[in-house]
């Protein structure tokens, strides 16, 4: 028992999610409205019994304007939308499991007792994604952007480069991951490519965004929204729907402590979410948790290993190259889903723990989540 | 090229522009510690202390890392070219972002010996590029 599960333990107890488009017909903050209202429902919950709301506003838009309620929301936005009256609410800073790790704290330290968590992101179709006009650049930045150095993924470009020539690992490999986000988004009818039969050859015969990285190895920008509700594990034992535990979570510099906190290993983990903004960011986490050793997630996600029915299934909904780019809500999401047994199409059998990853490598959460019992 | 990003120097970063306009590549070195910093921050991360002075280096690294980027994300910027990633090998642990000059886009590889070069942007502007390095041993 970790220390968490002595002062009782954290659980989800609903998930809700809209539709995801790139030609919205509406405002982010009617998004991330029927998100929560659907949330609420899944866990048959009155909104007058929140006491709690975690956000995270932080790159919901990167080419529109940065209006709250039109493009991305604050906690103001939502509380005053939702006419709450929150004894706990906090804005995060962008990362998902962030939003789970402040809500975690808050109900096992008694600040509230059921908390919405939203992530909402926005995206217009011609808009200008990730382009830069500035003249004047000061801060960190002044040391890369002067380069032409930062959107599009470059770092992990550098990365990659660095992988694949260390390893001797090849497109064809990367592939397995494109391929896995698009045959399970097929399964999943909220996804963007949920029609896709993306084939080899037009991966590598796409357009390259950052050399390594091409076209699809790179999330599509979306709009849609997904929230949940997180109460105590003993308050969720008392309502009639079916939870999932937030068992252990750490930081991403230290990826196995999630894992030891929860007595467990990474065998005994059914399904994997892993946040694949860029399609290399799985290598590190195959090889940082266990999975295979350094510098080998290239070969091991081979021959369907990673797919449904695989030795571990990962981003079974798609992931953010299949469902579309929600920073991350999407794989907390189906973590839930899969432990839950609420998958459908694409449910994993005997789910008992699913592990779930939100971030860039360098900056990251790790997470298990249980089923709920 | 005029369009491009420039760098706005503050306090920390100042001297790292200016050398570069007098093409001197300077780091900060920790006074207490000897750990070498770049980006200029406002502490040593080994031990804490703020009293960072500079120092020049060769010049000369290694690439641990490159892109080629072939969209035009910013602004000014001629597709494709290539950003690397230069480990310094007179200054441990620091590395630098800058471009690759100089030779076609297919010589970089990750572990080829570079050295600086600088380049004008502008009379207030120098940046400091890469160039594959002509007598590697």
């Amino acid at each position: 028992m970790n220390a968490t599960q002595e002062l009782g333990g954290t659980a989800i107890i609903g998930f809700g999610a809209t539709e995801i488009t790139r030609q919205p017909d509406d405002t982010i903050g009617s998004y991330a409205v029927r998100a929560v209202r659907a949330a609420l429902e899944s866990a048959g919950l009155d909104k007058d019994e929140v006491d709690g709301y975690v956000g995270a506003p932080g790159l919901a838009s990167y080419a529109t304007n940065h209006w709250d309620g039109a493009d991305e929301v604050s906690a103001e936005y939502m509380v005053s939308s939702l006419g709450l009256r929150p004894r706990w609410s906090v804005d995060t800073s962008g990362l998902v499991l962030g939003m789970v790790a402040a809500a975690r704290g808050a109900l096992l330290t008694g600040a509230c007792q059921y908390v919405v968590g939203v992530r909402a992101l926005y995206y217009r179709s011609g808009a200008k994604y990730s382009s830069v006009s500035s003249r004047e650049i000061g801060g960190s930045e002044q040391f890369t952007l002067p380069y032409g150095y930062g959107p599009g993924g470059a770092r992990h470009a550098q990365w990659l480069s660095r992988y694949n020539a260390l390893n001797g690992a090849t497109r064809e490999e990367l592939f397995a991951i494109v391929k896995a986000g698009h045959e399970h988004a097929r399964l999943n009818p909220r996804a963007y490519w949920r029609n896709s039969t993306l084939t080899l050859d037009e991966y590598l015969e796409s357009r390259w965004v950052v050399e390594p990285l091409c076209l699809y190895d790179c999330d599509i920008p979306v709009t849609g929204a997904a929230a949940f509700i997180m109460t105590t594990t003993s308050l969720a034992r008392t309502r009639d729907v079916p939870f999932a535990t937030v068992t252990s979570m750490s930081n991403g510099f230290h990826p196995r402590t999630a894992l030891d906190d929860a007595g467990l290993t990474h065998r005994d983990i059914g399904v994997c979410q892993l946040y694949d903004g860029f399609a290399c960011f799985p290598y590190f986490w195959y090889e940082a948790l266990g999975f295979c050793a350094e510098g080998a997630a290239h070969r091991f996600i081979q021959d369907g290993a990673i797919e449904l029915g695989g030795r571990i299934p990962t981003n079974t909904f798609g992931g953010s190259l299949g469902e579309g780019r929600l920073h991350g809500i999407g794989h907390l999401h189906e973590a839930y889903l899969q432990v839950t047994d609420q998958a459908g199409p694409r449910q994993v059998v005997n789910v008992e723990h699913g592990l779930v990853q939100v971030g860039a490598p360098d900056r990251s959460w790790v997470a298990v989540i249980s089923r709920g019992v | 090229m005029k369009d491009r990003p420039r760098p706005v120097p503050d306090l920390h970063t100042e001297p790292y522009w200016s050398g570069l306009l007098s093409e001197a590549l300077r780091v900060q070195a920790c006074e207490h510690c000897d750990v070498r910093v770049h980006p200029s921050r406002p502490c040593c991360p080994t031990c804490l202390n703020t009293n960072l002075s500079w120092v020049e280096v060769s010049g000369s690294g290694v690439v641990t890392g490159y892109c080629i980027v072939s969209q035009p994300f910013v602004a000014g910027f001629v597709t494709p070219y290539v950003v690397v990633r230069v480990s310094l090998i007179d200054a441990l642990g620091v590395e630098l972002i800058a471009n690759f000059t100089g030779s076609a886009t297919a010589a970089i590889a990750i572990g080829a010996r570079v050295h600086v070069v600088f380049d004008e942007i502008d009379d207030n502007v120098v940046l400091a590029n890469f160039k594959l390095e002509t007598n590697a041993a």
